[in-house]
């Protein structure tokens, strides 16, 4: 096996022009060293882009939010906890694993590993996230998430692309507050079981203007809930009929689309979920 | 007292912290081949052919072995004295497999990594068995081969003579409690060393009992027990994982074939699924009880799951059977245990030894009983804990002087129990989501092997020239500070500093021949046979003392590592001239050997008590208070007590609310701390701890009782019997996770 660590985006092109279908591409490794000492992998050229500096970046453009494939979720966590639009990035950044896992691990690897419970993916999809890759020859393509993650544990890159950075439009999100909250086997350091992200934008006479809705940890891929954001419109976020309505979509969403054997579980816990989620959106606003 | 009673931190703390304590898996020897196992994939049947030409034919493989090439002798992976009459049920490597999970053969190599990889390229074919993994299939018998019973023991006994009065209280309830793992921070590991010039066979390991291992290894690679040395070295935690043999025999046998050290280092995976687990249970108590809540009959019938190997399973089950003598006062008892063999991972020992599991059943017990009844659940418990001065009537044993009901006093006033009581009524009241409610446990144990063994110690201690003592006892240290406690007894009564006195662990070329640490028995047993020695020890010096220098014996004494004299303030001769004087002039070193047999095991009892709230629209339970009271006699080193009480509260909060080893239709059981979830420090609240400390026993040193396994026994019973009072629900099977509670309050809101 050859180890790569290439120091600049050029470099890296290089370096993933030589890829064949068994090489890999390391950044945090908390998914990667699991798996590679159950012997899942076997690489030829083992890629790790950490010594190029702009990766490790997460700028908040004017017109965009970027976050660098190989920013940690506590430096994720550290520029977005103050930022509102992105505050659900934040949240769920802020809450995985432990705080060593959280030093080491990327959002752009938890897209990657494309787990349906990885914490990333709602809130990809609730900002339609794109994902950048460079390529073997120094080109670059955007991709949007949906398009990026096919289903458990598979994504859609290529031999010799590399995701470079993660990226989310500032524009449709101005003025809006977010939250994400998760379910898992306990308060810390624990894997999804169920995780929802919403973001809204309030109207002047204090109701909602625009909502999105996302739920995760449910079906293979995060499910958007259009009816919710629909419902959501025109409400106060303390109306506690709105509160029953929304919990009855997700709930009956959950309900058809996970897995029986969670099924009970899942629905059921939907109710305090999506209290604590809109508990946090109106402590934010 | 200037050592016992004060507060030490263990004697490898800083090492620790540090990161500079070597354990077993730290160990390199020139030369050393690292093993990796290959366990079988099918949860029933027979090995027939094992390819391992693949593996053989990567650069640094030194050989495979597995069933066909290795010795058919079997041994019994829970020996561990020289007094059980057990079957030998198991090769190192088998070929009728009984579970995912058995060893059918391994991989030595020149790295980890090479091991493991040769371990992927072994291609075993299997005849597969029909196979059961649970309660249900496994007594339908359809796991049997020809011949077998699904019931694989039973046992039953009675004590006192049934009730005929009428007008008594009939409740019954039913308990079941899933597989547990001990999730040591250490996993098993053992590293085998052989001279095969001198024939000589050594094997460092984490364990609770080097002479049991030495007696296995022996029978096993048919050897002399001079020949075969086990040394037990620093253990990262074993809460009875570490007291069944599943990688010595292994690792010794392909040392012994190599000429070679090898290194054998379970994963967690393995750690879950092919050592030992707690077993999984199942208990229907009934029992008769007045009125004003005096019990007067209890039955017990319980079933024990062994999984795959029957082990230790018969005498748990029998050992179940005696504990609720430790705690009530039970008038008439019958019990019925019963043994079945699922394709399941192997139980075995668990912290309390089948204590923690009877108190589940019977806290559960009585909180249904207090319902039934009209009565408070610690008016219920006061009412028939047993009182100082009254005896085990299970075996007889006095239980002296046994605080049980002042801890169930003290703790109802130190928890404010009444006063949460009514809070929690208006809390749960105002509240439509959080449910609060409050719970209490109460349990027993032991101190020693005694009655059911004739128990002892033995240690040596001798001077060393410069005054500091060396000491020869078998200790097998958990990491919970036992080798510190019987530095600060010893340095007590020579009064010389703890640190002053040399203690190495449990060594069989080294240390006296000893059951090991089971029953809770080091501090009880060991530390009074250290407490022993180092009274002759002080005897002998004084006696020295007066011989060298002319002096009345009855008048010296020692103070601050020196003899000195009462009737005159100007002698005083230091240990370690008295031991330099006594080499030149007496031609005898200053050393003694002693040995101390108990014929006591009093009651030792703890009190836990729990204040919840459940989110009744997730299921989670929050420990938002709890209070541990125990009743302990002197305490050796009172913080230890603390964090091992507290420790133990912690694994009990895990048992009632989250844990469960699963086994999956595939025979396949939780192999990841990922999908086991133990409860974290962020999980728990501060764990307040109070000890009684007046109820002192007679034969332990300076009156000390046991601690490591009695803190965990109330733990988990307070921590169920509080869900049950904030949902008013009894519910039977833990653990009380999220999906059980959530289960539960669905079921309720369709009726």
């Amino acid at each position: 096996m050859r180890c790569l660590t290439p120091k600049t985006l050029g470099e890296m092109a290089d370096a993933l022009s030589q890829f064949t279908d068994k090489s890999k591409v390391v950044a945090g490794g908390t998914d990667y060293v699991i798996q590679a000492r159950r012997g899942k992998f076997d690489p030829d050229i083992l890629l790790y882009p950490g010594l190029i500096p702009e990766l490790h970046e997460v700028r908040l453009g004017e017109r965009e939010l970027r976050v660098g494939a190989m920013a940690t979720m506590w430096e994720i966590t550290k520029v977005l906890e103050s930022v509102p639009a992105f505050r659900a990035v934040a949240d769920a950044a802020s809450d995985v694993g432990s705080p060593q896992i959280r030093n080491k691990a990327t959002m752009a690897g938890n897209l990657c590993n494309a787990s349906p419970a990885g914490d990333m993916l709602p809130v990809s999809w609730l900002y339609d996230a794109k994902l950048e890759l460079l390529c073997g020859d120094g080109s670059t393509r955007l991709l949007p998430v949906d398009q990026f993650i096919l289903g458990p544990q598979k994504n859609a890159l290529e031999p010799g692309q590399a995701v470079i950075s993660v990226i989310m439009d500032q524009k449709p999100f101005e003025g809006c507050v977010s939250a994400f909250k998760k379910i898992g086997s306990r308060e810390r350091v624990s894997i999804s079981r169920e995780g929802m992200a919403a973001l809204v934008r309030m109207g002047k006479d204090g109701t909602v203007e625009q909502a999105r809705f996302t739920v995760g940890a449910v079906a293979s891929t995060p499910l958007r809930v259009p009816e919710t954001e629909a419902l959501m419109v025109g409400r106060h976020l303390e109306d506690s009929d709105l509160l029953s309505a929304v919990t009855k979509i997700i709930s009956q969403t959950i309900h058809d689309n996970c897995r029986p054997a969670n099924r009970l579980y899942k629905t059921e816990a939907a109710r305090g979920l999506t209290a604590d989620l809109f508990a946090r959106l109106q402590e934010r606003i | 007292m200037k050592l016992i009673g004060t507060d030490k931190p263990i004697h490898d703390a800083r090492g620790k912290a540090a990161g500079f304590v070597k354990y077993a898996a730290d160990i390199m020897l020139p030369n050393m081949a690292y093993v990796v196992v290959v366990h079988s994939t099918i949860p029933h049947g027979y090995v027939r052919q094992i390819h391992a030409e693949k593996a053989l034919a990567l650069p640094g493989v030194f050989g495979v072995f597995h069933c066909f090439n290795t010795s058919e002798r079997t041994y019994s992976h829970y020996r561990s004295n020289i007094a059980q009459e057990l079957p030998d049920e198991e090769r190192a490597f088998n070929s009728y497999v009984r579970y995912v999970g058995d060893r059918v053969a391994a991989v030595a190599a020149s790295n980890q990594e090479t091991a493991e990889k040769a371990a992927r390229l072994i291609e075993v074919e299997y005849e597969e068995l029909p196979f059961t993994t649970g309660f249900d299939d496994t007594l339908a018998g359809q796991n049997c081969l020809p011949g077998e019973s699904p019931i694989r023991d039973e046992f039953s006994f009675d004590v006192g003579t049934a009730p005929e009065k009428d007008g008594l209280i009939e409740v019954e309830s039913f308990t079941e409690i899933p597989r547990l793992h001990h999730a040591t921070m250490e996993p098993h590991v053992c590293v085998a060393d052989y001279d095969p010039y001198q024939q000589q066979l050594t094997v460092y390991s984490p364990n609770q009992t080097v002479h049991g291992i030495r007696i296995v290894l022996a029978d096993f690679l048919e050897m002399p027990f001079h020949r075969v040395r086990v040394v037990k070295t620093t253990m990262g935690g074993s809460f009875g994982g570490k007291q069944e043999w599943f990688l010595e025999p292994t690792a010794a046998l392909i040392a012994k074939a190599l000429g070679r050290p090898v290194k054998l280092v379970y994963s967690r995976g393995e750690a879950m699924s092919c050592t030992v687990v707690r077993a999984a249970m199942r208990a229907v108590v009934r029992s008769k009880f007045k009125p004003d809540g005096t019990l007067v009959a209890l039955d017990m019938d319980v079933l024990l799951d062994a999984g795959a190997y029957i082990g230790n399973s018969c005498d748990y089950i029998r050992t179940l059977s005696g504990k609720p003598f430790r705690c009530y006062r039970v008038p008439y008892f019958h019990y019925r245990g019963r043994v079945i063999s699922s394709n399941t991972p192997v139980s075995g020992a668990f912290r309390s030894w089948s204590a923690a599991e009877e108190a589940i059943m019977m806290e559960h017990h009585l909180d249904q009983a207090a319902r039934r009844l009209g009565m408070g659940r610690i008016a219920l418990r006061l009412k028939n804990a047993l009182l100082p001065g009254e005896i085990d009537r299970k075996s007889g044993v006095p239980l002296e002087d046994i605080r049980i009901y002042e801890a169930l006093e003290q703790g109802r006033s130190a928890f404010h129990w009444d006063e949460l009581v009514e809070e929690d009524r208006a809390f749960n009241t105002a509240n439509p989501r959080f449910r609060r409610g409050v719970g209490v446990g109460c349990g027993g144990h032991g101190n020693t092997y005694y009655p059911r063994f004739n128990d002892y110690g033995e240690g040596r201690l001798s001077l060393n020239e410069d005054g500091t003592v060396q000491a020869a006892l078998t200790l097998h240290d958990h990491g919970c500070g036992t080798v510190t406690a019987m530095q600060m007894i010893i340095g007590e009564v020579l009064d010389i500093p703890d640190t002053d006195v040399y203690l190495p662990e449990g060594d069989t070329a080294v240390t006296p021949v000893d059951y090991g640490c089971f029953a809770s028995r080091t501090t009880f047993v060991l530390g009074r046979a250290a407490y022993e020695a180092a009274v002759m020890l002080r005897d002998e010096i004084l006696e020295r003392a007066a011989k060298l220098f002319s002096l009345p014996q009855e008048s010296l004494y020692l103070k601050d590592s020196a003899v000195r004299c009462r009737n005159d303030e100007g002698v005083k001769i230091s240990l370690a001239q008295l031991s330099r004087e006594s080499i030149v002039k007496l031609k005898r070193n200053v050393s003694i050997l002693t040995q101390f047999n108990n014929t006591s095991n009093p009651g030792v009892t703890g009190v836990h008590f729990a204040h919840v709230e459940v989110d009744t629209w997730t299921g989670f339970t929050k420990i938002l208070d709890y209070l541990a009271v125990h009743d302990i006699g002197q305490p050796i080193n009172p913080a230890m007590c603390a964090a091992q009480i507290q420790g133990a509260a912690q694994m009990g909060c895990g048992a009632a609310l989250r844990e469960k080893l699963t086994v999956d239709k595939n025979g396949r059981c939780t192999e990841s701390l990922s999908k086991y979830h133990l409860f974290l420090a962020t999980d728990l609240p501060d764990i307040q701890v109070k000890l009684l400390t007046e109820g002192r026993s007679q034969e332990g040193p300076f009156g000390a009782k046991s601690i490591g396994e009695v803190c965990y026994v109330p733990a988990a019973p307070a921590v169920c019997g509080a869900v049950n009072d904030a949902l008013g629900s009894s519910l039977e099977t833990l653990p009380y996770d999220p999906d059980c509670i959530l289960k539960y309050l669905a079921k309720e809101r369709e009726q």
